[in-house]
């Protein structure tokens, strides 16, 4: 029997695999789409729980980030294309002119 | 049923943004020579000043807290609200928006980077902070703060060609876009412990628990959420430990950019946590008190020390914006601490009060800018008394505001937060802040040295222009007037009005 409990947990295994991803990659690509993977692992969480709860909020929160998330992947694949134009690679240790 | 009831026309200043942002957009792919982008920029400025005029009339329609519901689910959740908290803040967003765009004239002018989008941008981005000022649940205030932060981003990376541009814009999208992560975490465990996104709905669900079980029976993923999404606005609202990016987006962004980016999405992540934690999270106050205060203690501590550091006047103001930031998370503190809104309104004055400041301080980066230079270095002020005496009041004159000193905006802001602190009984949070504000007045007045005492070895020719001189002297304006004469602004702002009862 799968519970509302097996979808969380798997939902936040995820998000924690995101997260990992995102702090030790070099690529801002790869960091990117570590960035990606959290913001999913949330969607299986809204989706999961808005049918615990028989709600359509949840569903309607998942439809959103979706959208949210596909125009920030247009400015960031942009942002990106401009800084490898500029360093020659895609490593964010090239991020290097300014320090703290 | 209808989703927009009819009160719809309260929402008209985000309409006239939306039509102008879009009218923008479209100019931008006509091809036209440089007078037809200056030509949208004026536009740009008038439809701000329209829609200004509409907030100002929604606002006085407005009696005193009063909240009218403007976008309503199916289930009767209301997602927008206009309450007087949320048309002042529009205030400042317009304001520091039709500012930004007088002081863009030049530097666009300089960098020869003129651009229909530039101006589109800005209008979406202020369209966004106007929807995180209104929103009533999770969802549709976190697409407020990404199209607030999606222009921005783009606007950061502005001058594209330039390295320190696509370096900060970088930093800034990726940190952006892991906190928007977060948020979504951490607003999916705080549906999960109360059944729903609205804040109406949260605060219900919380009372309830409180009352049946006492704050014991508030369980994990409630408090995880809280300080998860937390997390997120800190990084919004560029608070230590979560300010890595600031200095890097700000020094690298065009100088306008970087004055709007330190003011009004600022201002827009604290009214957003503002809606959140007193609208939505003023029963669990507990969890989230102590956090935020110590995040501001870090950040009036540390956005001080490091700015005394820095080289570059623009990494310096960063700096000092992360510092003016503890100091107005102070307000929510006390409120989180009291339960009142004189922390709002403290919070809220000085956001107000900030603004004027701090684009006039960028403004007058702005105007020692050249080609070549972004006149940005500490040398660049050298000597300027004697050389722009005017300029060099009018920057002496936001220096000290920064610094709170009285008679101006900033010492008038300090005063109603240490105010706040001190009626909260937040001793160590009123201790702090009078200790780092002290610390705060050497790099601005090291910087004021340097326009007396130094003599600039080869001076360089910088002309302000119209729009440029109008907006600094607006600014000054507004400082001096804030400072000397502030009773009418302050109880212009205790209208904002949060805590329900």
């Amino acid at each position: 029997m799968i519970t509302i409990g097996h979808y969380l947990v798997l939902a936040s295994f995820l998000f924690v695999v995101g997260l990992i991803g995102a702090l030790t990659r070099k690529s801002a690509i790869i960091v990117f789409l570590a960035i990606e993977l959290m913001l999913n692992s949330v969607n299986l969480v809204f989706l999961a729980l808005g049918r615990y709860f028989g709600q359509l909020d949840g569903a309607v929160f998942v439809f959103f980030i979706m959208a949210v998330s596909a125009a920030e992947a247009a400015i960031g694949v942009a942002i990106t294309v401009a800084f490898i134009r500029r360093n020659k690679t895609t490593a964010i240790d090239a991020a290097n002119l300014m320090k703290w | 049923m209808p989703v927009l009831n009819h009160f719809w026309h309260l929402m008209s200043p985000e309409w006239v943004l939306v039509i102008f942002g879009t009218l923008f957009l479209v100019l931008s792919a006509v091809p036209g020579g440089k007078n037809l982008r200056v030509g949208i920029g004026v536009l740009a400025v008038a439809g701000m000043a329209v829609a200004l005029a509409l907030v100002f009339q929604t606002l006085t329609a407005l009696g005193p807290g009063m909240k009218v519901p403007v976008l309503i689910g199916l289930n009767g959740d209301v997602g927008l609200v206009v309450d007087p908290f949320s048309q002042i803040l529009k205030v400042i967003f317009l304001v520091g928006g039709v500012i930004t765009l007088l002081m863009s004239f030049k530097s666009l002018e300089v960098e020869k980077a003129w651009t229909g989008e530039y101006f589109t941008f800005i209008t979406f981005a202020i369209f966004g902070m106007m929807v995180m000022a209104s929103g009533n649940d999770l969802l549709t205030l976190w697409v407020g703060l990404e199209t607030m932060a999606l222009s921005v981003y783009v606007l950061a990376a502005y001058l594209r060609r330039k390295e320190h541009s696509v370096e900060g814009a970088t930093k800034y999208f990726l940190l952006g876009a892991f906190s928007s992560g977060f948020y979504l975490y951490g607003a999916s465990l705080i549906y999960g412990a109360t059944g729903s996104v609205h804040l109406d709905a949260i605060r219900a669900s919380l009372l309830q628990s409180v009352e049946q079980g006492g704050v014991k029976s508030i369980g994990f993923p409630m408090g995880a959420g809280l300080v998860i999404m937390a997390v997120a606005l800190l990084f919004k609202a560029a608070l230590v430990p979560f300010h890595w990016w600031t200095p890097d987006a700000y020094e690298g962004a065009i100088t306008p950019v970087t004055a709007f980016m330190s003011v009004a999405p600022k201002a827009a992540a604290f009214a957003m946590a503002m809606r959140i934690f007193v609208v939505g999270l003023l029963p669990v106050s507990h969890l989230w008190v102590g956090l935020l205060a110590i995040v501001a203690i870090l950040s009036m501590a540390w956005g001080n020390i490091a700015a005394m550091l820095q080289d570059n006047v623009k990494r310096m103001l960063a700096y000092s914006s992360i510092a003016h930031a503890g100091y107005a998370l102070i307000g929510l503190v006390a409120t989180g601490a009291t339960g009142t809104d004189q922390g709002v309104r403290a919070v809220v004055f000085y956001l107000l009060a900030y603004a004027f400041m701090n684009l006039g301080a960028f403004g007058l980066v702005i105007y020692l800018q050249r080609d070549g230079s972004a006149g940005d270095s500490f040398e660049d002020f050298d000597g300027l008394v004697r050389r722009r005496p005017w300029m060099a009041a009018l920057m002496i004159v936001f220096l000290l505001s920064l610094g709170g000193i009285p008679p101006t905006a900033g010492f008038m802001g300090k005063l109603l937060i240490f105010y706040a602190a001190v009626t909260a009984k937040l001793y160590l949070l009123a201790v702090v802040l009078a200790v780092t504000s002290v610390i705060g007045m050497y790099y601005y007045f090291r910087l004021i040295l340097h326009m007396f005492l130094k003599e600039a070895e080869t001076p360089a020719e910088v002309q302000a222009g119209r729009p440029l001189a109008f907006a600094l002297s607006l600014c000054g304006l507004f400082v001096l007037a804030i400072g000397l004469y502030g009773q009418p602004f302050v109880d212009w702002v205790s209208r904002a009005a949060l805590v329900v009862r």
